[in-house]
């Protein structure tokens, strides 16, 4: 108790039985997480899991119906100002001003934030070829995204917040976003938190995960010790089965015929003597463990 | 409608439904009007009420029929590219949305002069010059894209010029018939010049006399864009905040204003320059206009985004690092500015009507009454004069910031709500006003002694709801903001108070049954035209849009 006292207190993020309704739909149920300083945390789930609710929240731009958001120790409903100074962040489909200009865009941005780097920012605009003098609305999706991960990043933020970031984006736009986050967190101290669908991209760059299932965490705990725990067994029955076997406490069953693959959590599950032979055993990766977590729990 | 021709018209319905009903709307009132008023003394008083819908419906014509869409990959506005992609020929394509709004413009015309002019007041001239007008107003929009906003100057000057060509002698020397020749012979003109251009466009030339764009814009924007580009930092946030909402919000006021009297009080000022009553109508219109169209612009001005239909605020600006106050106290100053803009622009056309055309007679006996109230002194004169402008300008920038706290509030229902009163004034009490005017008026001059002591406790009740609301949405906002405001609340209210004191002398003339009531209760009515509440209540409301 001591330890996770202590650990709330050096978190950028502490977040403690939120709750969120949306008319009779419950968008987030007693979530609870602490995001530790440094690294980057990623957030799963599907869609309508939660995760952009969650991330209102701790933009401070909904407020907690019931529980509490601390961010930097602070809420971010009643003390704005000081929470968003040391945020940076973007989201699925930037709302940027359209009629303004990049260069009005970035002036205007770096009004707000006394730790802008201008040097950086005129870095990260040639490295992402935005025309300053081009109007916003003539930017095509991938610039738009990139202007609005310069707009989060030049004045490094100590909490980088990027809600699906990359959807619908070409290679290259991701890959810069996924340097922006190493970036980040290069610079020592700093945090990421990054919600995305593509789960390849969170494993590649996420010290922890988090994933929602319908408003509640279902998974939560550094990216090593899921993966760890996780386990893909591939079984081979002797006769055809029509059905799915049954594995008491497996996540999923997939598969066709005489070979079923069985996704389980490896600290709670034993195989069961099923009549079949297990052909393979390995470690499952995290796009695996979240569609077996979530199809299991539906 | 299986047509193509019959397609384009039913996508142009489709895009204005609001606008076209608001039009029909506009012309069935008018019809109503030649029916309840239909004796010529009361459809000539109720004139200009007629004369600003039929504006207001020219206008949403021209905003209907300019017909043009933004161009992503040019990023210029003109016609829309999207229908070049459609079996139609560009002949069709251009003339319809040319004859459509030529047609449209004419049957307001044709209402208006049936219904509330005066028989000796039409003309077939305004029908002509508006049809050549929306012809070019099309040619400039289509042809011109590269001009960008800079087409509205055009598109004014051009306006100005159709107004004020009759009034050239060598125009005047002309035969009548000869005149509407040569404007059909320029409408003609820009016609196919409009389908030149636009058929260059369609097969990808870039001419639509953007030689023209290439030439001149091209290389100012460019300079401008060095210029701009090597700008210094904001030197706060709250500089930086306040241009963007002078940028998005702040302009629309002072620009308003120009083209009123440029294009409507000027143009007017001028044919009635031998109309005394006339100029001084005109003047009361040139004083009122500021606050009438602060009270349209204070609508889209409260809400978060002016030009949004949301009322949520936008992303970019809730996530930045910005007190609710703080963003309340920019809005008040971007509102002052433009408040102070827009007169200056009054001022100015007073300063080159009056000496140059303006008919003074009926100033005169205005001026000779004042005298003779105020003891025979015209110093009381020029400080009700100074106090009226103060009035006006503190009344345009209250209605600009009059409705904050319910704009930011971010609830449609409330919004729309609150919006009823600028539907329901315009559409049934102006008119009730109108017809029963001397009845109505008979009743107060007679019956002051009934309504008198009644109006002023409530405006007294007012008062007191006022200042307790203050006290208590007060209570939460930082001590600086109330050590700044204070004072303009003062002098305002101190403004205010000595005008409703002075004005209380000149409306005993009327109502001189009871002066002392009468002069308390506009002192109370000018202590409530200064917001205090409502500005206190504002950072709360928009709390709750920003943090739902």
């Amino acid at each position: 108790m001591g330890d996770s006292t202590e650990a709330a207190a050096e978190a950028v993020v502490a977040i403690t039985s939120l709750s969120r309704r949306f008319g009779s739909k419950a968008a987030l149920n007693e979530v609870s997480l602490d995001v530790p300083r440094g690294g980057v945390f990623g957030l799963v789930g599907e869609n309508g899991a939660g995760k952009t609710t969650l991330i209102k929240h701790i933009l401070g731009l909904f407020r907690a119906e019931s529980g509490m958001v601390r961010v930097f120790g602070s809420d971010p409903v009643s003390e704005p100002v000081e929470v968003l100074r040391r945020i940076g962040y973007l989201s699925e489909q930037p709302d940027l001003p359209d009629w303004m200009r990049v260069h009005e865009f970035l002036r205007y941005t770096r009004a707000f934030y006394p730790t802008w780097d201008p040097q950086y920012a005129e870095q990260l605009r040639e490295q992402f070829g935005l025309d300053p003098s081009a109007r916003v609305r003539v930017l095509s999706k991938g610039q738009r995204a990139k202007l609005g991960l310069l707009a989060a990043q030049a004045h490094r933020p100590d909490l980088l917040l990027l809600d699906e970031p990359s959807s619908g984006l070409d290679p290259v736009v991701r890959r810069d976003i996924l340097e922006a986050v190493i970036r980040t967190v290069s610079d020592e101290g700093r945090t990421v938190f990054f919600s995305s669908h593509l789960l390849d991209e969170i494993e590649r760059v996420s010290d922890h995960v988090v994933m929602l299932h319908q408003g509640g965490v279902v998974l939560s705990g550094s990216l090593d010790q899921i993966k760890a725990r996780h386990r893909r067994i591939t079984i081979r029955f002797e006769t055809q089965l029509s059905a799915p076997p049954r594995v008491p406490g497996a996540l999923a069953v997939t598969g066709t015929g005489r070979e079923w693959t069985v996704f389980c959590d490896s600290t709670r599950v034993q195989l069961p003597d099923l009549g079949a032979r297990i052909v393979n055993e390995d470690g499952a990766s995290l796009n695996e463990i979240f569609v077996a977590t979530v199809t299991g729990r539906s | 409608m299986r047509s193509p021709v019959g397609m384009l018209a039913w996508d142009i319905w489709l895009r204005n439904r609001t606008s076209i009903k608001v039009v029909i709307g506009i012309l069935l009132f008018a019809c109503a009007f030649n029916v309840v008023l239909p004796d010529r003394d009361s459809r000539a008083d109720a004139g200009m009420l007629g004369f600003f819908l039929t504006v207001v419906a020219m206008l949403l014509l021209l905003a209907i029929f300019g017909y043009t869409e933004f161009n992503p990959q040019r990023g210029t506005t003109g016609f829309p590219h999207r229908l070049f992609v459609l079996p139609v020929t560009t002949f069709k394509l251009v003339a319809l949305p040319t004859i459509l709004g030529v047609i449209s413009l004419e049957v307001v015309v044709l209402a208006w002069t049936s219904f509330v002019l005066r028989p000796e007041d039409r003309s077939i001239w305004l029908a002509i010059q508006l049809a050549v007008f929306m012809v070019l107003y099309q040619t400039i929009l289509w042809t011109l894209p590269g001009l960008k906003s800079l087409r509205l100057l055009v598109i004014g000057l051009v306006g100005f010029f159709l107004i004020i060509l009759r009034a050239f002698p060598f125009v005047r020397r002309l035969p009548d018939i000869t005149v509407m020749g040569l404007l059909g012979g320029v409408a003609l003109v820009a016609f196919l010049v409009s389908w030149t251009s636009v058929a260059r466009q369609r097969s990808g030339a870039s001419w639509s006399l953007s030689s023209l764009n290439r030439f001149s814009l091209d290389r100012l924007r460019v300079r401008a864009s060095d210029r701009t580009l090597s700008r210094a930092p904001f030197r706060s946030q709250h500089a930086a905040q306040f241009w963007l909402e002078w940028r998005r919000s702040g302009s629309v006021l002072p620009s308003l204003t120009g083209a009123m009297l440029l294009l409507v009080i000027g143009p007017l000022s001028w044919f009635l320059r031998d109309d005394g009553p006339g100029s001084l109508r005109i003047l009361l219109a040139v004083w009122a206009m500021p606050m009438i169209l602060a009270l349209a612009v204070g609508k889209a001005f409260s809400k978060p985004d002016f030009w949004s239909k949301e009322l949520s605020v936008p992303e970019f600006i809730v996530v930045r690092p910005l007190a609710s106050a703080d963003i309340i106290v920019i809005k008040s100053l971007v509102a002052a500015v433009s408040t102070a803009v827009s007169w200056l622009f009054v001022f100015a056309f007073v300063a080159l009507w009056f000496p140059l055309w303006a008919n003074l007679d009926s100033l005169a006996i205005v001026r000779g009454t004042l005298w003779m109230i105020h003891g025979h002194s015209v110093y009381p004169q020029y400080v009700m004069t100074v106090l009226l402008v103060i009035a006006g300008m503190l009344l345009t920038w209250r209605f600009m910031i009059g409705g904050l706290w319910l704009g930011l509030a971010g609830n449609p229902r409330v919004f729309a709500f609150s919006a009823a009163p600028y539907v329901i004034l315009p559409l049934f009490v102006l008119p009730a006003v109108l017809i029963t005017e001397r009845p109505i008026l008979d009743w107060i001059v007679e019956n002051t002694h009934r309504w008198l002591p009644v109006v002023v406790w409530i405006a007294a009740g007012g008062v007191v709801i006022k200042f307790w609301l203050a006290a208590f949405s007060w209570r939460r906002i930082e001590p600086h903001y109330v050590r700044r405001y204070l004072p303009v609340w003062l002098s305002g209210a101190a403004c205010l108070g000595v005008l409703a004191f002075m004005l209380g002398d000149l409306l005993s003339l009327f109502l001189p049954e009871d002066t002392y009531r009468l002069r308390n209760l506009l002192i109370l009515v000018g202590l409530q035209i200064v917001p205090v509440a409502r500005l206190g209540l504002a950072p709360a409301f928009l709390d709750r849009n920003r943090h739902r």
